[in-house]
């Protein structure tokens, strides 16, 4: 014991260069389980592993419960893994010093805080705790919120409110956003503008970490994704291409005297044009259906929980169809 | 792996020795925190001007005659009851007012997002700590000012006794203030310990001779008190208020003082290290 962290530590002299500069996070085998009285260990993180690249806007999909957000708090810094590493700019977030803190913005998903403050004077109490803050005025334009500079953070609609809580992730001029669930009861306009605005962000060069339900949300801002299930990453890719080819297969839907007709194909043009009898026929309600990112992710789920019960209800369930084949 | 871009800044352009300054931001804390405790108009009026309403109260109630304690040192009642409304003023701005903000602090939020900016732990306890003293120091100087103005209260005149005020009633205040931190960060939420933080000052207010005389309860009670720092703060600020010839009527002949300093000490103590044990920085679910 005592050989090995005296060896450790003569090769790290000081603090050591990242690993690599090009990743702004780097997950590797991150479980994460609580000890629960009575019900054993509940393993929220299972043997996960990630990586997101300097620069790159990467949204964070799953169920409720997957370990979404149990994940972010890892990188946040705010819990300690179980087992597995995780580098986060270069370094272990768990009791990093205050100087990685001043590296990375963190936007809440649901605080209630500083109800009494001014949004300027909340703004301007969280820039005195950075070595190189964005200006108070700027930021509060950014986020469309100026003309609330000396309301009541308290008197703020939902949407204002969030958008200080955007503002007070990005003061400190961090090179890492972390955003969860930032618009969930947005309405529609509003969703927009914020989108537009977290969009400058990432253009401005911020590595932005995104957790969302609204799958939109993440086809809109994220360059790459990954999709959380039982604590694992089960899937990743751009919102355009995770899953792969097989699940974006077009479907051509049609209706005729024997109802309604639905069939998966990689040429829809030919399907239609052998159906129509080359336009001389017209279908009823005919339509050419591409599988949106949220029918991808649904279906990619649905593959995982039926991979899961499989896996553990083993061959009863299944060797009656093997038999069948 | 992506290219890497060679000339890419690895960390230069951060300043590797820089770190906030726990002082300066610790100050910066107790501003807004006071601040924002301003703002909040209805709680300013019902905390500060606490004591001096149950003051008022009590003077008018009992008159203005001297009417309590032996034939040759007979004071008013309102001169009785000074002493120990100086006193609660420490479980109240202490334990149960400070024990209410933190726990708002840890489940609105706040903590969570203090404890993601580079704020060290301890700005974020000098501001509490800020707010707090800003609180007794606020109760105990229109309590001091309005009994002397209105209930014809007698001063000491002696450094040497406001030095003891001082010592009491600072020293009781941070007692409480750890301990009601420590309430705080096991409550199961803001609601519960906003309201389970009023039984203690209840029922030690009765048993701690603010409210009754001390050596009037029953024995057991008294014992109870005895292990609290309210009782001691309470008979430490009588030995400075009431005339010398009172200290008959106390438990043992004695204003005992050194008492009040190794219990209100001992609390403290034990505070510091339940606050240590229970505070999270962020709170953990």
């Amino acid at each position: 014991m005592k050989q090995s962290t005296a060896s450790s530590r003569t090769e790290t002299p000081g603090s050591a260069p990242p690993p690599d500069p090009a990743s702004a996070v780097v997950v590797d085998s991150l479980t994460k389980s609580y000890r629960q009285p009575k019900k054993g260990d509940l393993v929220a993180v299972d043997k996960l592993s990630l990586t997101i690249e300097t620069g790159e806007t990467y949204a964070l999909l799953g169920p409720n419960g997957a370990g979404k957000s149990t994940t972010i708090e890892i990188l946040e810094g705010h819990r300690k893994p179980t087992s597995g590493t995780v580098t986060v700019l270069g370094q272990n977030p768990y009791k990093a010093p205050a100087l990685f803190r001043s590296r990375i913005g963190i936007v809440l998903q649901e605080a209630t805080d500083m109800g009494t403050l001014k949004v300027a004077e909340a703004l301007k109490d969280a820039a005195a705790l950075y070595p190189n803050p964005r200006r108070v005025d700027e930021v509060m334009v950014a986020v469309g919120i100026e003309e609330k500079a000396g309301a009541l953070i308290k008197s703020l609609s939902g949407g204002q409110r969030r958008r200080v809580d955007v503002a007070l992730g990005m003061i400190g001029n961090p090179e890492l956003l972390f955003l969860d669930e930032p618009t969930t009861g947005f309405d529609p306009a509003a969703r927009r503008r914020f989108w537009d605005l977290i969009r400058g962000l990432g253009k401005d060069g911020t590595t932005i970490v995104l957790t969302t339900h609204y799958l939109d949300e993440a086809q809109h801002l994220s360059d790459r994704l990954g999709i959380i299930a039982s604590g694992r990453v089960i899937a990743t890719g751009t919102a355009d291409s995770v899953g792969g080819p097989d699940l974006r297969i077009p479907r051509v839907r049609w209706r005729d005297d024997d109802g309604q007709h639905e069939k998966a194909t990689t040429s829809p043009g030919a399907l239609i044009h052998q159906l129509t009898e080359g336009g001389s026929w017209e279908p009823t309600d005919l339509e050419v259906i591409r599988p949106s990112l949220e029918d991808v992710y649904l279906e990619l789920l649905r593959q995982h929980d039926a991979d899961t019960v499989t896996t553990t209800t083993a061959d009863p369930l299944t060797s009656p169809e093997g038999e069948q084949a | 792996m992506t290219t890497l871009n060679a000339g890419q800044q690895t960390g230069a352009a951060h300043n590797a020795a820089w770190r906030p300054s726990t002082l300066a931001l610790g100050g910066r804390r107790a501003a807004t925190e006071i601040k924002a405790f301003n703002r909040d108009g209805l709680s300013l009026i019902l905390i500060l001007f606490f004591p001096i309403v149950m003051m008022a109260l009590f003077g008018t109630v009992f008159g203005n005659d001297p009417s309590v304690g032996p034939p040759e040192a007979k004071v008013t009642m309102a001169q009785y009851y000074f002493p120990g409304m100086l006193a609660l003023g420490t479980i109240l701005s202490g334990f149960q007012n400070l024990s209410g903000y933190v726990a708002a602090d840890r489940f609105n939020g706040g903590i969570k997002r203090l404890a993601g900016t580079p704020l060290p732990m301890l700005s974020y306890f000098i501001g509490k700590m800020g707010v707090t003293l800003y609180l007794i120091v606020g109760q105990s100087i229109i309590l001091v000012i309005g009994s002397t103005l209105f209930l014809g209260i007698d001063l000491p005149t002696t450094w040497g006794a406001w030095l003891t005020v001082a010592w009491l009633l600072l020293g009781a205040t941070a007692a409480w203030a750890v301990v009601g931190t420590a309430f705080a960060c096991i409550a199961k939420s803001a609601e519960s310990a906003s309201t389970l933080a009023v039984m203690p000052v209840l029922i030690l207010s009765f048993i701690s001779g603010v409210y009754f005389q001390f050596t009037g309860l029953p024995e057991w009670l008294q014992q109870v008190a005895n292990l609290t720092p309210l009782r001691w703060t309470a008979s430490g600020l009588r030995s400075v208020f009431l005339p010398e010839q009172f200290e008959l009527a106390e438990p043992g002949q004695t204003w005992a003082l050194g008492m009040s300093a190794m219990v209100i000490g001992l609390w403290l103590v034990v505070g510091l290290i339940l606050t240590r044990l229970t505070f999270k920085w962020p709170p953990q679910k």
